[in-house]
């Protein structure tokens, strides 16, 4: 029971931290003199006292102070054994691994300094004795007298406690194995089922032999019944026949050291379970992990079979000396221990301990790791890991070295191949097998977010994944074999992917520097075929150049040359007809210097349109690139691009509108007879219309030529050197699409296509409306203007020539000209005058409010920078 | 090819700046003395459109379209004498047969072009005949002597007649108005010429000699500038406002879309021109290997901007514009900014011009800086990071207008040199014509005032 030396332990550490308690200030001088007494005269008169009194604080202080020695020898009788009972005890609390709760110290170190402190101070000359001697009491607690039974259930509770430590997790699992339960003050506990029998009963302990139990603890420790000994499958625990009776220590030394024995049927059942299921395909990282566990249960078995027969050897003859000389650690102790001695349970249960802790370690990884598999599984043994008793600690990394080593072959492959073979669904990287050749790259491959080790930080995971999909990406859509040459590296590979510890910083840092390194390679390898061979930045650059109208010239010759075709309905169309306009403006631009094959990416397409549309309402550019540029340009960015072309194109439309509008009126159109005052108030009138109309051209062309420029240069050709930079600088095909993506969206969003600018864009589609209306209502005042101005040179001319036959002054008679209805000597209809001041007026208020009112709004935008538009726009004002 | 433009140079003085001009575009385009691509820009396809200017003949030649029209042979005889003589196409060179030239008058400038006009009108239709859609005529000449003026005038109304959809666009050298002119008759020559530029031409850049020399002398340090070192200006001039034409941008790729909102109402149309940095080592021919890169100053687009309003970059006399400065006010201005620019720069240029009220403008309608951001040759290696043209349309080129109509009166009041003009049909039964051309230059000068008033669009009206 409780060892002498724990109960020191516990007065030292009373005298040292808890000395505020009186009780304990009492007890600790109480046991102070018994100790002096037992020094000064006969021990075998105070024992007695002595036993009570460390009955008492073992009473008092059970549950607090876990650190108890179970460990002596039943043969321990020398003095000279002091050290040795010392170490045992030592070892003892190193395997528990507590720690003293107010200095945070290991009990084990605590131990020692006090067991030093106190062989210093030789107080007790017959150290080894009393040693001896609370080891004795322990043993027989319950043969004392004045002991009460609760006394000794609950000290009987403390050893089987000690032996039976729950294994505690971080992350606050606990295993229970069927002996063991918190209760709920949190103490440990023993809550047995068993009878604790009566003292008298003590004298039926010979009916079963202790050497029996040992060699049927052993059988059971390798998971098969012994003779008394047998697995109780209504309680799910190995037990003692009820029908022998044995002494209730020996009981409960067998039933904690059966419970190896459970563990172990456990762990093999979990194993071969495992086996059998093998091929429902648990994945490779399980595979590995209960490989893992095998191995080490053969261990155990080897372990198992030197303990054995040791045991065979001390109970056959005395000659154990020429056996098995222990080949591992926990031999190694058992031998040291046992030199020549009989085997008894205690023996058992020193060589058994650690095994012990070694299978309830293995029972919980395979409890955890049970469903688990891939990153999850390797998650939950790294949380495991993270154990602060440094033999749980490295068996777990044993462990999880192994299980990590399917996962870095996966990588490996992925890395180096841009091989996925994941049957089980065990990597962190998805494919997506439905995919078409040119989504590859953004919808190809995904992350298992749950699947990822957490050794493997979210960016490193996302630099293999896209590592392994530049590879895949080079090989179906680029058709490319080579991507640079890995041979060279797989060296460093194998030394590079490992980690199995959760503490081996270097480790991961070794890792995630050769991931880099890996994925540098491939990246550039992409650019670099991206840009050299499929000429990604040509075809980027074109596609400013043509849709969003860099090169004017060729956006000028189009409008010339569609412009009638487009004036049609849209249905009448002939977009094979736009075709062909469309070579002719490439080849009578710039244009026709660009590489053809960048000139066959360039389309014209006709969008969906209802019947009263015109066919400048649905034109539209397009440029349809192949995979695997399909990744740059995809969907989502065509259709932005067109979404822009569309809006520049209407732009332009109406520039190229309001241009023409001046040509028809230009300077050196002889509308009017040039002379002064000559004609009637009409013409003076028409000629003050024709001047106003002038003048609301030149504000819209202001208009529109600013908002060119304001979408040309401030948006457009901003926007582009922005991305420009960006790509080149971009070393992965990711930046370079996020960059793409970036721009667009700038683009968009600046001109005004975005949602949040809907207002102002629908008042700029109405200013062009009107533009529009007012350069058709210029048409109309040119056309009879023009008629008017013919009609009056021939008059003059006629006049001329009958002057010259000498027919003075205008005849009345005349078939034309003058007596037409409706029309008067001005050669236009006088209504002609008011109506075009009419219209005039409204377009020019209908203007005014329409701009103002698109002005307004721009405090509705403050997201875009629209200052140097409105600045331009009220410049002169 | 598209949008071409046909070149006219009419006189001693059209002939030698258009001769200026065809070397500065050559040299800019990296085209040889021969017509053929330098090697240098054999690769380099694509970034420009030479093809307004030129057409490429079946031997690769690059062939300007321009027509070389003049009296009297000196000028045409030395171009065709000069390292330049296998440029230009022979077909296009007019000379007259007797090469006597016109006399420093208009009158006979005018009836020798309409004697010969059948001959003249067969070139430009056979040139214009090989474009693809001619976008229209440049026309440079003076429009003080003989040919220039006169023939020039011609040109204008043939062109006027018979290509009316057509853009006409002059550059016009104005005399020196400091100096005593050996042409005593300039005064008429300008009247006249002046009409026909108010009524036949869409868009006139005024050059005044007056202005070109100073500039030469003040801005240039050339103590007494040669007309080969003021037409060197003048090239200059026509080159930049070209750029945007023969480096296609995302605007102003059309002379139309230029000239178009220069000029919002059709009779003002007479543009001034400024340019700067001005250096002399521009001019063609030299080596610029001397240029290196920290050479190049950093003048900046607010430095150029700037520069542009300032009157002693303009190239009309500082006369006419320091006259009643307080009312003069710009209908326009079209700033061509080429070099490395960032758009922002001209955003803050812009904003600092506005806030300081570096220029005025008219109240009647809107207007404002409008800036074209145009690409350099690649071949040519400026001193300077930035350099920037500005077409101003200004009302204050009224006062150069009132001045012509000045010296005219005096000269017509003592009916001084009639009798030249009187020996050709136009004079020949009275000088109506004259009068005319007197009314309507008035006429012009008249509406530019008009434009100073805040309510010139109701005010020219006869209602309201």
């Amino acid at each position: 029971m409780v060892g002498g030396v724990s109960t020191t332990v516990a007065g030292a550490r009373y005298e040292e931290n808890q000395g505020a308690s009186a009780r304990d200030e009492r007890t600790v001088a109480l046991l102070g003199k018994l100790c002096t007494k037992a020094h000064a005269t006969n021990p075998q008169k105070v024992s007695g006292a002595l036993s009570r009194s460390v009955g008492i604080i073992v009473r008092e202080n059970e549950g607090e102070n876990g650190a108890v020695m179970q460990a002596s020898s039943s043969s321990l009788d020398s003095f000279g054994m002091e050290a040795s009972i010392a170490a045992s005890v030592q070892r003892q609390l190193v395997r528990t691994g507590k720690r003293d709760e107010a200095t945070g110290l290991p009990l084990s170190v605590k131990f020692a300094e006090l067991h030093e402190t106190l062989s210093r101070k030789g107080v007790l000359k017959r150290y080894g004795s009393l040693l001896r001697l609370l080891n004795q009491l322990s043993r027989h607690w319950n043969g004392l007298d004045g002991a009460d039974p609760s006394a000794v259930s609950s000290a009987s509770a403390s050893a089987g406690g000690n032996t039976m430590v729950p294994f505690k997790v971080i992350g606050g699992e606990e295993f229970n194995h069927p002996g063991v339960q918190r209760n709920k003050n949190g103490e440990r506990a023993t809550i047995r089922k068993l009878k604790y029998f009566r003292i008298k009963e003590r004298d039926d302990f010979q009916s079963l032999h202790e050497r029996d139990l040992v060699r049927d603890v052993l059988f059971v420790a390798q998971g098969i019944d012994g003779k008394y000994v047998k697995f109780m499958p209504s309680e799910d625990k190995y037990g003692i026949d009820p029908e022998y009776v044995v002494s209730a220590q020996a009981r409960e030394l067998t039933t904690n050291l059966c419970e190896i024995g459970w563990l172990y049927r456990r762990l093999q059942y979990q194993a071969e379970s495992f086996e059998g299921e093998e091929e429902q395909g648990k994945g490779s990282t399980q595979q590995a992990f209960f490989s893992s566990v095998r191995d080490h249960l053969a261990h155990y078995y080897r372990m198992l079979a030197l303990v054995e027969s040791k045991v065979m050897a001390s109970t056959s003859s005395a000659d154990a000396k020429s056996l098995a000389y222990g080949e591992v650690g926990a031999g190694g102790l058992i031998e040291r221990e046992m030199k020549g001695a009989k085997v008894s349970l205690r023996c058992l249960a020193i060589m058994l301990s650690e095994p012990m802790q070694q299978l309830r370690v293995l029972a919980i990884l395979c409890d955890a790791a049970k469903d688990l598999k891939g990153g999850m599984l390797i998650n939950k043994l790294f949380e495991l890991a993270k154990h602060g008793d440094p033999y749980v600690r490295s068996l777990v990394d044993g462990i999880l070295h192994k299980v990590c080593k399917p996962l870095f072959g996966m990588i490996s492959r992925w890395i180096f191949e841009g091989e996925l073979h994941d049957p089980c669904g065990e990597f962190f990287i998805q494919e997506n097998p439905s995919v078409s050749l040119d989504d590859v790259w953004h919808d190809g491959y995904c992350l298992r977010t749950e699947m990822i080790p957490v050794a493997i930080s979210d960016q490193v995971a996302k630099t293999i994944l896209r590592t392994g999909k530049s590879i895949t990406f080079l090989k179906k859509c680029c058709e490319v074999k080579e991507w640079g040459d890995f041979h060279s590296m797989s060296r460093e590979a194998e030394k590079s992917l490992q980690f199995g510890s959760s503490n081996t910083n270097n480790s991961v840092e070794t890792f995630e520097s050769f991931v880099h390194k890996v994925a540098k390679r491939v990246d550039s390898h992409l650019m670099q075929t991206l840009f050299y061979n499929f000429r990604c930045g040509d075809h980027l650059q074109a596609v400013k150049r043509y849709l969003l109208l860099g090169q004017g010239d060729f956006i000028q010759q189009l409008m010339d040359l569609s412009g009638e075709d487009l004036s049609e309905k849209a249905g009448t169309v002939s977009a094979y007809q736009l075709g062909s306009t469309l070579e002719t403006a490439i080849r009578s631009s710039v244009v026709q210097f660009d590489d053809p094959e960048i000139l066959n990416c360039l389309r014209v397409e006709m969008m969906p349109h209802a019947s009263e549309e015109y066919g400048w309402d649905v034109f539209s550019l397009n440029y349809v690139v192949r995979s695997p540029l399909t990744c740059v340009f995809t969907e989502t960015a065509m259709k932005k691009y067109l979404r822009v072309f569309n809006f520049l194109w209407r732009l332009k439309r109406v520039e190229h509108a309001l241009c023409s509008v001046w040509q028809s009126m230009k300077p050196s159109v002889q509308l009017f007879d040039r002379v002064r005052n000559e004609g009637s108030e009409n013409v003076v009138g028409i000629k003050d219309e024709v001047r106003r109309c002038h003048c609301v051209r030149n504000e819209m062309s202001h208009f529109c030529m600013n908002l060119q420029y304001y979408i040309m240069f401030e948006v457009l050709e901003e926007s582009w050197t922005e991305f420009e930079g960006k790509m080149k600088n971009a070393s992965d095909l990711d930046t370079l699409i996020e960059a793409h993506e970036t721009y667009l969206n700038n683009i968009v969003e600046k001109a005004l296509l975005g949602e949040r600018s809907q207002a102002l864009i629908r008042q700029l589609n109405l200013v062009f409306d009107l533009i529009m209306r007012f350069q058709g209502f210029s048409g109309r005042i040119q056309e009879i203007l023009k008629e008017a101005s013919s009609k009056r040179r021939l008059r003059t001319l006629r006049a001329e020539v009958e002057s010259a036959q000498g027919n003075w002054g205008l005849n009345g008679d005349d078939d034309e000209g003058g007596d037409a209805e409706g029309e008067d000597v001005d050669c236009f209809p006088e209504r002609f005058l008011y109506s075009t001041r009419y219209e005039l007026d409204a377009i020019k208020g209908d203007y005014k409010i329409l701009v103002d009112g698109f002005l307004k709004l721009f405090p509705t935008v403050p997201h875009i920078d629209l200052g140097l538009l409105e600045q331009k726009i009220i410049f002169s004002t | 090819m598209p949008r071409e433009i046909i070149t006219l140079q009419v006189g001693q003085c059209g002939n030698q700046i258009g001769m200026e001009f065809w070397k500065k575009l050559c040299y800019e385009h990296g085209i040889s003395k021969t017509g053929m691509l330098e090697d240098f820009a054999l690769n380099n396809t694509g970034n420009d459109r030479k093809d307004v200017f030129f057409y490429q003949a079946d031997d690769e030649h690059y062939v300007p379209r321009a027509v070389l029209v003049d009296l009297e042979p000196r000028v045409i005889n030395a171009i065709q004498n000069s390292e330049y003589k296998n440029l230009y196409n022979h077909e296009n060179v007019f000379l007259s047969s007797h090469g006597g030239g016109a006399g420093n008058n208009w009158a006979s400038g005018y009836s020798q072009a309409e004697a010969v006009q059948e001959e003249l009108l067969d070139m430009i239709d056979r040139e214009a005949e090989g474009s693809d859609s001619l976008e229209g005529f440049v026309l440079c000449h003076s429009i003080a002597g003989g040919t220039g003026s006169g023939m020039g005038s011609y040109m204008l109304e043939a062109l006027n007649d018979r290509f009316g959809k057509k853009l006409i666009q002059t550059y016009s050298v104005f005399p020196n108005q400091n100096e005593t002119s050996d042409v005593v008759v300039q005064p008429y020559n300008s009247l006249l010429t002046l009409k026909r530029l108010t009524l036949n031409a869409d868009a006139v850049v005024v050059l005044d000699n007056t202005a070109l020399n100073r500039i030469a002398v003040d801005r240039l340090h050339i103590q007494n500038p040669t007309f080969a070192q003021t037409n060197a200006l003048v090239s200059t001039v026509m080159a930049a406002s070209t750029t945007t034409l023969r480096y296609p941008g995302y605007m102003n790729n059309d002379l139309v879309g230029l000239i178009a909102n220069l000029v919002p109402t059709p009779r003002c149309h007479f543009l001034m021109a400024g340019y700067t940095p001005l250096t002399i080592d521009e001019s063609i021919g030299q080596k610029q290997e001397t240029v290196t890169q920290s050479t190049i100053r950093k003048t900046t687009v607010l430095d150029v901007m700037r520069r542009l309003l300032q009157s002693k970059n303009i190239m009309v006399s500082a006369h006419a514009r320091s006259k009643e400065t307080s009312n003069s006010k710009y209908i326009s201005i079209l700033n061509v900014i080429q070099g490395e620019v960032d758009p922002t720069q001209v955003h803050k240029s812009l904003q600092r011009i506005r806030e300081r009220k570096l220029a005025q403008f008219i109240e009647w309608g809107p207007a404002s800086i409008q800036v074209a951001l145009s690409r350099k040759s690649p071949y040519v290696k400026s001193q300077h990071r930035v350099s920037g043209l500005m077409l101003a349309n200004h009302t204050s080129i009224r006062h150069l207008f009132s001045r012509c109509l000045n010296q005219y009166d005096r000269l017509m009041r003592r009916r001084a040199f009639l009798d030249n003009y009187e020996k050709h049909p136009m004079f020949a039964e009275d000088l109506s014509e004259f009068d005319d051309s007197r009314e309507v230059v008035e006429q012009l000068a008249e509406e530019y005032k008009a434009c100073e008033s805040p309510d010139y669009i109701k005010s020219w009206s006869s209602y309201s």
